[in-house]
């Protein structure tokens, strides 16, 4: 396994950062004062866990509003996801029309 | 979606899923012949291809769950769920079909694939 892929799993394994992630993955960006609010953890140990996740790569730094520091999911990170939803939502869109004319043909 | 023909219950999960909803003007019966038998598929999915279709849940004509994948070697299950319905001037079908993978295993797969 490469370093990069043990990065990952690494980041992936403690379940306070796949907590981060999944927040991610539903509000877009945190910030580390914003994860220290709503987390039973400290500033500090919400700031390690982010940048293990940036180490890993699963996240990007942007600047906020003032001198804060936003995180967010890797863009694309969710390709794949949208991808499937893409290919599954046409291919149901002809399948039930499909299956609905094969049902309704008078000459069934 | 009418709220009040689908029991929530079976419609709720958290990985990423395509609903698409249709009123076919034929009696579940007939609706259910034609997803849940092999001949009754032919008829509307073959022109896809093979895809092996692995029913686990018939419950005739209400309910029917099945899995399949797509051909290829990366490519995940995943599972499809009709609600059969009589309504009037026909039978309504909802179909659910559930990404394989959770957005996060997505993420992880992508950031891996990105790094590696």
């Amino acid at each position: 396994m490469s370093d990069a892929l043990g990065a990952v799993f690494a980041a992936l394994s403690d379940p306070t950062r796949r907590g981060m992630l999944e927040r991610l993955v539903r509000e877009g960006s945190t910030s580390v004062p914003e994860l220290a609010g709503e987390l039973p953890i400290s500033r500090q140990a919400v700031a390690k866990h982010l940048a293990s996740l940036y180490d890993a790569g699963l996240v990007v730094r942007a600047p906020g509003e003032g001198r804060e520091v936003r995180y967010r999911l890797r863009p694309h990170a969710l390709a794949g996801a949208t991808a499937w939803l893409e290919r599954t939502e046409d291919a149901w869109d002809t399948r039930v029309g499909r299956l609905k004319r094969a049902l309704e043909k008078p000459s069934r | 979606m009418s709220g009040e023909l689908w029991p929530v219950e079976q419609v709720e999960d958290e990985r990423p899923r395509v609903e698409r909803e249709v009123l076919v003007e034929a009696s579940p019966e007939e609706v259910w012949e034609a997803i849940a038998t092999e001949e009754g598929r032919e008829r509307w999915l073959e022109e896809e291809g093979e895809r092996e279709v692995d029913v686990v849940v018939a419950e005739e004509p209400a309910r029917l769950v099945w899995w399949w994948a797509p051909d290829g070697p990366h490519e995940q299950p995943s599972r499809v769920e009709f609600l059969i319905r009589a309504v009037a001037g026909g039978t309504r079908v909802l179909v659910i079909e559930t990404a394989p993978r959770l957005p996060l295993e997505m993420l992880a797969l992508h950031a891996a694939a990105v790094l590696v």
